[in-house]
């Protein structure tokens, strides 16, 4: 078993899909499941390649792990860590619905719990107060409801339409 | 290189479930569900609790609500069927609507604008079983004062509540209306496409606090107690005395509740206090109709179920493993009992007996004072 300490100093290379490497320390890469399940099983000689995530996505993937992994000294000098980090969050998850959605895909990937938790958060922030056309509009989503399937819910929600 | 918008629609249905998730409001979720056919499969259909309709000005064009399963308070567009009408009581997801100048009665459901006519009101009423009544409803009518929604409770709409045996179908059999008239002293009813009401004769029970319908009959339980049934087939239509309520103690109000085929008696002790710590004391019992006797039974856990009560109104449901919700406790709605326009409501714990105030809301508008509990039909 490594020292914190060495753990910190540690340096680990993630590689996007488009091919671009990125050197994070361990406890930043720990923030995901998947890779800290890779380190425990020590196959992380190298660069780890993660095909689903590109260089963008994974840029601002590891700015969340290392705000994340830096949480629990905040904790101790601050005394009142959640609202610090919530507000953080608040800020680092208003993005454009196309990061949103790569976020969303790359959170669900690495298993990193929080993040997908706060991206799907946003997503239902997005979704709430809204009538059913209006997020069709905003996600550019097609209906693909049948007649018979639209006229059955209608019939169950008329006022949905409105 | 060039973003592509991404498929929203083809999320996985574990991503799109995680989303629903979030969506504590009701209609947030069934709107979810609408959207696509991938969306529809993501979230499965839950059971939702009912709304508190607030209260209103009928000139505006939205109802405001409280949705327990959020805890937040939302509005609804308010159908113009019932822009400046007198709303008279809810009951299976419609409302019971007065329109004062023509003293007609309609019934409306609010979430498809869908409207049922009513016999109306008049003088007329057929086979008057106390003439005290008819004229008091005469005097009523004919002083606008009286049937002006938000005027004191000594002068609130004549038809102070009503129950419907069943949602106002198209075919088969008619649903009855039974109304609550007059501070509780008199009962009238009718079917969609009657001519006109017919007074029940009450027999003696009076101030009436709520009527519910259970096995083919209704019920009805007056201010002391006292629990009687309606014979609606009878010459005259009239009430039997079937017993008196099982608890000694009589509390502010009783309430009638049916649910999946079972009938509570619920009593609640409020105070004449607006303090949300004050010691609120409820009671359960539950029917029993053995060999044609009916009987009580005190109920101490309603185990998964929840009920939901409003000392403003007759409407009144019970839920099972509702969305939000919290299990044997009563979610009981109050107006305050110092300020006007302000409206608490309580969660009374039925397993602990411990309550607390879930929300106050506070209304700048000129309210009806109506407030009730709407299980739209959709849920």
């Amino acid at each position: 078993m490594m020292s914190l300490a060495a753990q910190k100093e540690k340096k680990i290379v993630l590689r996007s899909s488009d091919g671009e490497e990125f050197e994070v320390e361990v406890a930043t890469a720990r923030q995901s499941k998947m890779i800290s399940n890779m380190i425990n099983d020590g196959c992380v000689e190298g660069s780890i390649p993660l095909f689903n995530v590109d260089a963008r996505t994974l840029a601002k993937v590891i700015e969340y792990c290392r705000r994340h992994a830096g949480a629990t000294r905040i904790l101790d000098e601050y005394d009142n860590p959640n609202e610090e980090i919530k507000s953080w969050d608040a800020t680092y998850i208003d993005v454009h619905q196309t990061i949103l959605y790569d976020i969303l895909q790359a959170a669900d990937y690495l298993e990193i719990k929080d993040l997908l938790d706060l991206a799907c958060e946003q997503v239902a922030n997005i979704i709430r107060g809204k009538h059913v056309e209006e997020i069709r509009n905003t996600f550019n989503i097609k209906n693909d409801f049948t007649v018979e399937e639209e006229k059955e819910i209608r019939k169950q929600h008329p006022w949905l339409f409105e | 290189m060039e973003n592509q918008s991404p498929d929203w629609s083809s999320l996985s249905l574990d991503l799109l479930n995680r989303v629903s998730k979030k969506l504590d409001h009701s209609f947030d979720y069934l709107h979810f569900r609408s959207v696509c056919s991938n969306w529809h499969s993501a979230a499965p259909p839950l059971k939702f609790p009912p709304l508190l309709f607030l209260p209103f000005d009928p000139t505006t064009e939205t109802i405001p609500f409280f949705d327990p399963s959020d805890g937040g308070v939302h509005s609804f567009p308010l159908p113009a069927e019932a822009r400046n009408k007198t709303f008279c009581g809810t009951s299976h997801g419609w409302l019971i609507l007065l329109d004062e100048p023509t003293n007609c009665i309609s019934l409306l459901n609010p979430l498809t604008s869908t409207s049922v006519p009513l016999p109306p009101f008049t003088h007329h009423l057929p086979k008057p079983s106390t003439k005290r009544v008819i004229l008091r409803i005469d005097r009523c009518l004919a002083n606008p004062r009286c049937i002006r929604p938000g005027v004191p409770w000594q002068n609130r709409p004549f038809i102070q509540e009503a129950v419907l045996s069943s949602p106002p179908a198209t075919s088969g059999d008619p649903c009855i209306v039974m109304a609550i008239l007059q501070n509780g002293e008199e009962l009238a009813f009718c079917r969609p496409g009657d001519g006109a009401w017919t007074l029940v004769e009450t027999n003696g029970v009076y101030n009436i606090d709520s009527v519910a319908y259970w096995n083919g009959s209704f019920y009805a339980v007056d201010r002391i107690g006292r629990i009687a049934v309606c014979e609606l087939n009878a010459t005259p239509a009239g009430v039997a005395r079937v017993s008196l309520v099982p608890e000694p103690l009589v509390p502010d109000q009783f309430k009638l509740l049916e649910s999946k085929g079972e009938l509570l008696l619920v009593g609640i002790d409020t105070e004449d206090d607006d303090n949300p710590d004050y010691e609120m004391k409820t009671f359960v019992y539950k029917a029993d109709m053995g060999e044609g006797r009916l009987t009580w039974t005190k109920v101490d856990t309603m185990g998964e179920k929840t009920l939901f009560l409003s000392e403003d109104s007759n409407s009144g449901f019970v839920g099972h493993e509702l969305r939000g919700c919290r299990r044997n406790c009563m979610y009981i709605s109050k107006s305050s009992d110092h300020e006007e326009a302000v409206h608490f409501i309580r969660l009374r714990n039925i397993g602990d007996s411990s309550s607390s105030e879930l929300i106050s809301c506070r209304w700048s508008s000129n309210p009806s004072g109506a407030v009730f509990w709407l299980k739209p039909g959709f849920f």
